[in-house]
């Protein structure tokens, strides 16, 4: 039997069957299956900032989500995540530190807000490190392809690799 | 100016605060997305209409009706380049550049350059003309805003200028009235609303488009043809493909047009975005040219043919509806001026001084380096706007000619052709940029009959290719960029019914689990 890990994980909102129906619906053919499910790795960063407004400052919280495999960071809405034990080698493993991770959720954030709010000006940007955070993501064979679907948002994308 | 007038206009701007302040309180939550977006998701038409808001700028309300005022029909072979200008660009770039970027890590649309053609020197050059470039087009936004302040309020053009001038400061620097997406579609709406209002009103005074072409037929028929008055561009072709190009393919080369790609939502709101700006820009796009073809009608005598839309707004609509559409269109320059300062701000910061000047560079170093940057162009700007105030239609023609020849190949090529290396794309920058400006400043357009935008794309692309392919030994395109090329090209073996559901922002996370699923097959 494979090593088992306890993981906290981005809580699931897309079931296996649902994930199914979702390819099978694009793919035309009742043909998919699941052949596995995969975990995603991120460090979650909650940033508390306090912009300037024509009413005055406001404060607001951002949370970034920093890709712990290939180091990019992205502003992230509210979620919630729950613990689950997952097979280890269903894990993928974390390649960019945490330090690593801080600074570019930093410069994320930084640049998330000025770009929304469509402003110059200096933000306060307070980045607290959470916890490392895991997404799941369903692993489907088509009769010709390889498709994961995020178990939490219930988006799709391809995969070129034939293996599972 | 009557005073109704200037109170709609007051009153338009109370509305949109207040859509702005009810869109906060709406978002009463403590989140970004909820204090943009009042809580709720936006939709298709909201995101087309945001975005179209802000990007027509003073050029659409000046420039537009200055050239039909001026060149009759000739004028509508912009708005023709135009029409279908956006679609275009996201038809052939959006959806790579948007996983390229990702997959890249790249902020801004200049990081993303020198990303994909790894040098120092691809980002230098293209940060400092970009800069350069969006500086003049950011003038032309300052003109425009200090004219239709002064027909608007009645008071002398130097302080109406300056008026504007500070207030697309204040703006900027505060993020516009609340930068909300509601403002946005709010105004994008009444400009809409707006132009076709002035546009009617014009078309009905002069008995319909028949009767104000024969009246117009009568006065100079050559204003009717597609070759501009007196025929002066008769059988000039290069100087007519320029015009179309400007606008349709030029987008694809305008760094502060292609960043949004890297931004871009889901494809499938993208693509309905899409459709309604498509249909957006159908009914909006050519409304001013005509209107200023109109106006050598209604307006025989106007001493600045850029203020064409202006005055036949002042002449022919109610007191009322007048302040709300000049209220729509002050914003709107504001907007796009604000936009493009923000875009230039940004690359003198991150892409200039934090990557050449200060590497550690703190937060706060960086917006003083962007608000000192903004401020010299305004300074500049309003001296340049005082003293010998340029046409707003030929500070934008150049500024994106320019633009457009430069860096067109670059950002086409970096997705679309796994050849184009460093030296080609800094060549190309180089070339095309080069040619573009002296071709408009040595007067060779009419020696030559050639649009800058012509030349400069044409030498630009053969520079591109020809300098890719001779340097492909000593300067090979980098593997792991071939690798993301790769990813950005092919979607896997998967049918073309799965390529419309899918979600490029999980592009990464695809890759890195594909190299794990390969890593267990051969372990295996």
């Amino acid at each position: 039997m494979a090593n088992q890990s306890k993981l906290s994980v981005i809580q699931q909102q897309v079931d296996a069957a649902t994930a199914l129906h979702k390819i099978d619906g694009l793919a035309g053919v009742k043909a998919a299956r699941i052949e596995r499910k995969m975990y995603y790795p991120y460090y979650r960063f909650t940033a508390n900032c306090v912009v300037p407004t024509l009413f005055g400052k406001k404060a607001m919280v951002v949370n970034c989500l920093v890709d712990g495999v290939n180091g990019l960071g992205a502003t992230a809405g509210a979620y919630s995540s729950e613990t689950v034990t997952a097979p280890t080698d269903a894990l993928l493993q974390f390649a960019v530190s945490m330090q690593e991770a801080q600074r570019t959720a930093r410069r994320t954030i930084s640049h998330q807000l000025g770009r929304k709010l469509r402003m110059i000006a200096s933000f306060e940007v307070d980045v607290e490190p959470q916890c490392t955070v895991y997404k799941g993501f369903w692993i489907i064979r088509t009769h010709d392809t390889l498709v994961m679907v995020d178990s939490s948002s219930g988006c799709i994308h391809p995969l070129s690799s034939r293996a599972a | 100016m009557s005073y109704t007038v200037i109170f709609f206009l007051v009153l338009y701007y109370v509305v949109v605060i207040g859509i702005g302040y009810w869109a906060l309180r709406r978002g009463s939550g403590d989140s970004l997305e909820d204090y943009l977006l009042g809580g709720r998701q936006v939709g298709p038409l909201t995101t087309a209409l945001t975005l179209q808001s802000t990007s027509m700028s003073g050029y659409m309300f000046l420039g537009a009706g200055g050239l039909g005022y001026l060149q009759g029909y000739w004028a509508l072979w912009f708005a023709a380049g135009d029409i279908g200008g956006g679609v275009l660009n996201m038809s052939i770039i959006g959806r790579r550049m948007r996983k390229m970027s990702q997959m890249m890590g790249a902020l801004t649309s200049i990081e993303y350059l020198e990303k994909r053609y790894p040098s120092p020197a691809v980002r230098l050059v293209a940060g400092l003309l970009t800069v350069f470039l969006l500086g003049f087009y950011v003038v032309a936004q300052l003109i425009a805003g200090g004219k239709g302040m002064a027909l608007v309020t009645g008071i002398p053009y130097p302080a109406a200028l300056a008026i504007a001038v500070g207030i697309i400061l204040i703006y900027t620097f505060m993020g516009g009235y609340l930068a909300v997406a509601y403002t946005d579609f709010f105004q994008s709406l009444i400009m809409l609303v707006g132009v076709m209002w002035i546009m009617i009103a014009s078309l009905t005074e002069l008995g319909g488009l028949t009767a104000a072409n024969n009246a117009i037929g009568e006065i100079d028929p050559t204003l009717l043809s597609v070759w501009g008055r007196g025929l002066g561009f008769e059988g000039q072709w290069g100087v007519v493909a320029g015009a179309l190009l400007i606008f349709s393919v030029g987008y694809m080369g305008w760094p502060h047009v292609v960043t949004r790609h890297m931004a871009m939502s889901q494809p499938a709101t993208a693509r309905k975005a899409g459709v309604w700006a498509t249909v957006w820009n159908l009914f909006f796009v050519p409304a001013p040219y005509l209107v200023g073809i109109l106006a050598i009608l209604i307006l025989p005598n106007l001493d600045d043919p850029e203020m064409a839309i202006f005055q036949v707004a002042d002449k022919l609509l109610p007191a009322a509806v007048t302040g709300l559409v000049m209220a729509a269109i002050m914003a709107a320059i504001m907007s796009t001026a604000d936009s493009l300062l923000l875009q230039t701000g940004s690359i003198a910061s991150r892409d200039l001084y934090e990557r050449f000047i200060n590497p550690n560079a703190s937060e706060k170093q960086m917006v003083f380096v962007s608000r000192g940057l903004v401020l010299a162009i305004a300074v500049i700007g309003y001296a340049v706007a005082l003293v010998e105030p340029p046409s707003v239609f030929s500070i934008v023609i150049f500024a994106t000619s320019v633009l457009g020849s430069a860096f067109l190949p670059a950002y086409v090529c970096a997705v679309w052709w796994s050849k184009a290396n460093t030296p080609g794309a800094l060549a190309s920058i180089v070339v095309g940029a080069s040619v573009a400006f002296i071709w408009q400043y040595a007067g060779l357009v009419d020696s030559t009959q050639l649009h800058p935008m012509l030349t400069g794309v044409v030498s630009s692309s053969v520079t591109m290719f020809v300098v890719s392919l001779a340097t492909q030994k000593i300067s090979p395109v980098p593997e792991y960029v071939l690798d993301a090329m790769q990813v950005t090209t092919t979607v896997g073996p998967i049918p073309g019914r799965f390529l419309t559901a899918t979600e490029f922002g999980l592009t990464q996370e695809a890759a890195a689990i594909d190299k794990a699923l390969d890593g267990d097959a051969s372990d295996g």
